[in-house]
């Protein structure tokens, strides 16, 4: 029970010295002052032989971001939303123990050097907890996407968060929108594409979206939040054959998370 | 649903003229214990013809609650006017939107209450169910705020029985509830709450248990470093009481200050002890 995090004065001074720090970002190695850190007591401490996030690979630089997620999940699945919504925990996270897997998961080299402070800033630093965070700082996304798809009832309780990982569309879009955190609209979403696979065979994420639209358009007139999953899915069925129309309309066909 | 503009394609009692007669919210007052948030509220209906659908249970009202930061999104559900909530208090942080709505519970088919606006003559409207019939509104509270404002030593203190027969209470300030939670030993808890409910006994109870407790976190908040405790409710207190509380503000909150402001703060415990003691044996006299 003795996680550490950073005290919130020092995120502030972090967040506004980026550019004097750009160094220790490119070349990892953050230089932990013992006056910055705070005991959590009310949290298992990260165990680093638990919890060993797999590096992006290949040439093409496949992610593994649903494996880690579950890792993550799992090993704090215990953590209650408070503590989750703790900043202070993130950010420290993605300095200390993560700051390896950062730098490879998301490349500072690779960005415009004038655009290096604002992609330091967005995916290492968690300001405030809520949908920025959810899009932007991995770490928080592998603890609140399984939070928010995992299912006890399912054989596999993390098929609808494997299914979440799968498209930047879900965890940039779907489920950080209004009706996307409507529960149990999102899992309608998810469950709905992974029970007909030949219908999104082709031009996934352009159904996705379709689905998304149709949806966002019937709760300008119905509160959706008043249905259950079931429910939901049976409105989505009834558009089924514009979804089996949607095609790309330019642009990649796939727009799977990388 | 987003009730931006208020325009449907059949008559919705609201603020505008679709159907006359009114649907307002009585509340929601907030309170907290036992680690909930309870919201209590009367959802106050004047339309007959709308009352009926909720009578033979064809509507209900909902409440939806929403929290940005912790993607909570939910509806609850109710029949009788006077609805209560009760969430987890860990599921919610800082800002949560409530909205008011009535709803369809199952499909109604010649929907089209006598009072609706003149336009609507002549039609006849099939709802589905989650289509709207009434909407009165939206607000907002905050959660530390709600703390910070409770004055009560419930809203940041709570007294539980302990996993142990006996010995003495301790005193846990990393409780998820966020309180100071104070666990007595089951035999202590049982005559506690034999006594607890008779109000006179109260002041007995803060000098005895409340303040050692309290004495015991105000030198945890001062020596710790500024948010050790950031997101527990006491903390949240004592920060409030810190800045705005004219019987602690003008304190120097350094660690020997700890006994006079867990004194301030529940008005001088000992005081009312020894009055509420002069009562009983006074009572046990006559």
């Amino acid at each position: 029970m003795t996680q550490f995090i950073f005290k919130s004065a020092c995120i502030s001074e972090m967040g506004s010295s980026v550019k004097t720090n750009l160094k220790s970002y490119l070349k990892g190695g953050w230089k932990v002052r013992k006056e910055d850190i705070l005991v959590k007591k009310d949290l298992k401490a990260l165990d680093p032989n638990k919890v060993r996030l797999l590096d992006p690979e290949g040439s093409g630089k496949k992610s593994h971001d649903y494996e880690n997620a579950v890792m993550l999940f799992e090993y704090w699945k215990d953590m209650n939303v408070t503590q989750a919504t703790d900043v202070r925990l993130w950010t420290y996270l993605c300095h200390v123990p993560f700051m390896d897997f950062l730098r490879k998961r998301r490349p500072i080299e690779e960005i415009p050097e004038a655009g290096r402070e604002a992609h330091i800033i967005k995916h290492w630093f968690v300001m405030s907890p809520g949908t920025a965070a959810f899009k932007y700082n991995d770490l928080y996304l592998f603890w609140w996407g399984p939070y928010l798809t995992y299912d006890e009832n399912r054989k596999d309780p993390y098929e609808l968060t494997k299914e979440l990982f799968s498209m930047l569309d879900y965890t940039r879009h779907i489920l950080t929108s209004v009706q996307g955190k409507n529960r149990p609209l999102a899992h309608a979403v998810l469950e709905y594409v992974i029970e007909n696979p030949d219908l999104f065979e082709q031009f996934k994420s352009e159904k996705v979206r379709l689905i998304a639209r149709r949806l966002n358009f019937i709760a300008g007139y119905r509160t959706l939040i008043a249905l259950n999953k079931q429910e939901i899915k049976n409105i989505i069925a009834s558009f089924r054959n514009d979804i089996e129309k949607e095609k790309a309309k330019g642009g990649s066909e796939n727009n799977s998370r990388s | 649903m987003k009730v931006n503009s208020l325009d449907f394609p059949y008559p919705v009692l609201c603020a505008n003229d679709d159907v006359a007669g009114s649907y307002k919210i009585d509340g929601p007052y907030v309170s907290r214990d036992s680690g909930k948030i309870k919201l209590s509220l009367t959802h106050i209906l004047r339309n007959h013809d709308i009352q009926a659908y909720l009578d033979n249970g064809s509507a209900e009202y909902m409440v939806e609650v929403f929290c940005a930061k912790t993607f909570f999104r939910q509806a609850f559900f109710g029949s009788k006017s006077d609805h209560v909530i009760e969430i987890n208090e860990d599921l919610l942080r800082d800002q949560v939107k409530l909205e008011f709505y009535l709803v369809a519970k199952n499909d109604i088919v010649d929907y089209l209450p006598k009072t609706a606006h003149s336009d609507y003559k002549g039609y006849k409207f099939t709802l589905r169910k989650g289509d709207l019939l009434a909407y009165a509104g939206n607000t907002q509270f905050s959660a530390p705020k709600q703390w910070l404002t409770g004055d009560a030593v419930g809203s940041f203190m709570q007294i539980v029985p302990g996993d142990f027969r006996t010995g003495p209470m301790t005193i846990n300030l990393l409780h998820p509830s966020g309180k100071i939670s104070i666990a007595l030993s089951t035999e202590d808890y049982d005559e506690y709450q034999a006594l607890q409910s008779q109000k006179r006994f109260d002041d007995i109870f803060h000098s005895a248990i409340v303040f050692p407790a309290l004495m015991f976190a105000v030198s945890e908040f001062i020596a710790a470093p500024e948010d050790q405790y950031e997101g527990y409710a006491w903390a949240s207190v004592l920060k409030d009481k810190k800045q705005n509380d004219p019987r602690v503000n003008k304190s120097s909150w350094a660690i020997e200050d700890a006994p006079k402001i867990a004194q301030a703060i529940l008005d001088n415990p000992f005081s009312r002890t020894l009055k509420a003691i002069t009562n009983v044996a006074l009572e046990i006299n006559e």
